[in-house]
């Protein structure tokens, strides 16, 4: 099944914002999972399966932040990006160094699939 | 000699260092000279306020009786073998949190040449810090130079204290809760339009693919979401709407130069700390308006603040803010001047999210044209150039 391609996690607590980037990925020749609450991305065998999480920060429960650390804990090497409305956030981690991936709502999604393409070869090779 | 014959001789001394004579006057007999000097010594004594000079590098050459008295220190006292009069100066008379900030501020004005003002606690002769108002000024000769440094110094304790006890008091009013938390409301408006925002572009990106790969069927479906998210974007703007439509309930009649008074009196600190010079000019009689006295008080707010913003690089000495108020047919119109940096794009500020701050929402004036509009009134620029600008509103009588 190695001839499959890459199968993207995305966790947002906004329905709209997960259907509009399953298509957008589906798209570009992803195959996408939507999770609504970022717990589901922990159920058993889940986090094995995919090669790459995008996530929203600011959400009930575990929030982005946390959600990577604890992806990166299970699963290190696995890119995961960051994304966020709140303008206070963006500005937050612009100003981190390293930097890490990260993109403020609303963004272009070209460059969000250049950043994916990117990052699941870095973390392949 | 006593100590204090000992220093009013030592003064007497210091008094040519105080007073610099300009050029011209050298030819003056060295007696009316010395008469000039006692006179001159005796009026910076009888001056109600603290006042020193210094030499250009900022060494301390001359401190008033006044000052000597209040901090009971005397200028001999500053002469330590591996110390400077200034540094001596700092440490023994400002208190140890805020002596780092005033040396280095001092520090800065000695090496540019920029005036020296701050507000910082004191050392009384008694031991007690209390509140003082320092500033200092630099005499140049005609070429430029710095000759020696002016500085005087109040005793502001009492005030800085009935203000603390003013705000603090002010913090329990709606008004300022309000105010603070306009930036937090713009920023989940922000937020919330932002949300389908990225929906609707992430679904046009992936509609333009499926065409390209000639997928009609999801292109069409892409294209259904993006109608979907658009609306819902529309629909968030609706709800801001509604927001600050406000309720006819909430609405009283209210004297409009009372409203005036009460948030020039809450940015009263600001104004102050920027130097502002604020002339009021209110209407005598007006009638009442119906208003949301919040709402209103919300306006004048924003109105003050950007007024305050736009004088940013206004010289001190030329900072003012207007306010004033009259009848017009029909309605009273409040007028708002400043003498700021001046409107760029005047037909771009009441749009939302336009700001040329780097920390600004660009809500402000949106907001304020909304609330007025709800009034049924109108908000508009006067006019703005280099000179300033004036921003009007009306509220209309309602008899
Ligand atoms: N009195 C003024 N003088 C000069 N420019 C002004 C003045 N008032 C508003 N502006 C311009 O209009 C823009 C929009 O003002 P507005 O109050 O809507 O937003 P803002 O002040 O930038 O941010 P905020 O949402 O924090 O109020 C400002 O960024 C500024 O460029
Ligand atoms: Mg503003």
């Amino acid at each position: 099944m190695t001839d499959l391609s890459p199968l993207i996690a995305v966790v947002d607590d906004d329905q709209r914002l997960l259907e509009s980037l399953e298509n957008l990925l589906e798209s570009a020749g992803y195959r996408a999972i939507t999770l609504s609450r970022p717990e589901l991305l922990f159920e058993p065998g889940r986090l094995q399966s995919v090669d790459c999480v995008i996530t929203d920060i600011s959400m009930p429960g575990i929030d982005g932040f946390e959600l990577r650390d604890r992806v990166i804990a299970a699963r290190p090497g696995l890119p995961v990006i960051l994304m966020s409305g709140r303008h206070e956030i963006a500005e937050q981690i612009r100003a981190r160094t390293p930097p890490e991936p990260f993109f403020r709502k609303p963004f272009d999604g070209r460059a969000l699939l250049d950043t994916i393409e990117r990052l699941i070869a870095s973390s392949r090779a | 000699m006593d100590n204090a014959e000992a220093e009013a001789t030592s003064q007497m001394a210091e008094a040519s260092r105080w007073y610099r004579a300009p050029a011209h006057d050298v030819e003056v007999s060295e007696a009316v000279l010395r008469q000039r000097e006692q006179h001159l010594q005796l009026l910076v004594d009888t001056l109600p306020t603290m006042v020193w000079a210094a030499e250009p590098t900022g060494e301390p050459s001359y401190l008033n009786k006044r000052l000597i008295d209040y901090v009971g220190i005397v200028l001999n006292d500053l002469d330590a073998p591996d110390r400077s009069r200034l540094q001596m100066a700092i440490t023994s008379s400002v208190h140890p949190d805020d002596a780092a900030a005033v040396g280095q501020a001092l520090g800065h004005s000695f090496a540019t040449g920029a005036p020296f003002a701050m507000k910082y606690r004191q050392r009384r002769a008694d031991g007690v810090y209390r509140w003082t108002d320092g500033r200092a000024e630099p005499l140049r000769d005609a070429s430029g130079e710095i000759v020696q440094w002016y500085g005087v110094s109040f005793d502001i304790d009492d005030e800085v204290r009935s203000a603390e006890a003013l705000r603090r008091a002010h913090d329990k009013l709606a008004l300022s809760s309000q105010a603070a938390g306009l930036a937090e409301l713009a920023a989940s408006i922000a937020h919330e339009v932002n949300q389908p925002l990225a929906a609707i572009l992430a679904s046009a990106n992936a509609l333009e693919r499926w065409l390209m790969a000639g997928n009609p069927e999801r292109a069409l479906q892409s294209a259904r979401s993006i109608m979907r998210d658009a609306s819902a974007a529309a629909e968030v703007v609706a709800r801001i709407r509604a927001l600050f439509k406000g309720t006819a309930a909430a609405r009283q009649q209210h004297d409009l130069n009372s409203i005036v008074g009460e948030v020039a009196g809450l940015l009263q600190e600001d104004l102050q700390r920027w130097d502002i010079a604020v002339e009021l000019d209110l209407g005598r009689a007006l009638p009442a308006v119906t208003v949301d006295r919040v709402q209103i008080q919300q306006v004048l707010v924003n109105l003050l603040r950007n007024g305050i913003e736009a004088m940013e690089k206004t010289p001190r000495g030329r900072r003012a803010i207007g306010i004033s108020t009259r009848q017009v047919a029909g309605a009273v119109e409040v007028e708002i001047r400043d003498t700021g940096s001046g409107v760029d794009a005047p037909e771009r500020i009441f749009d939302p999210f336009y700001s040329t701050k780097s920390d600004g929402m660009g809500m402000g004036l949106a907001i304020c044209r909304s609330i007025i509009e709800a009034h049924g009134g109108k908000l508009w620029t006067k006019a703005t150039g280099p000179e300033g600008t004036s921003l009007v509103f009306t509220l209309p009588i309602v008899s």
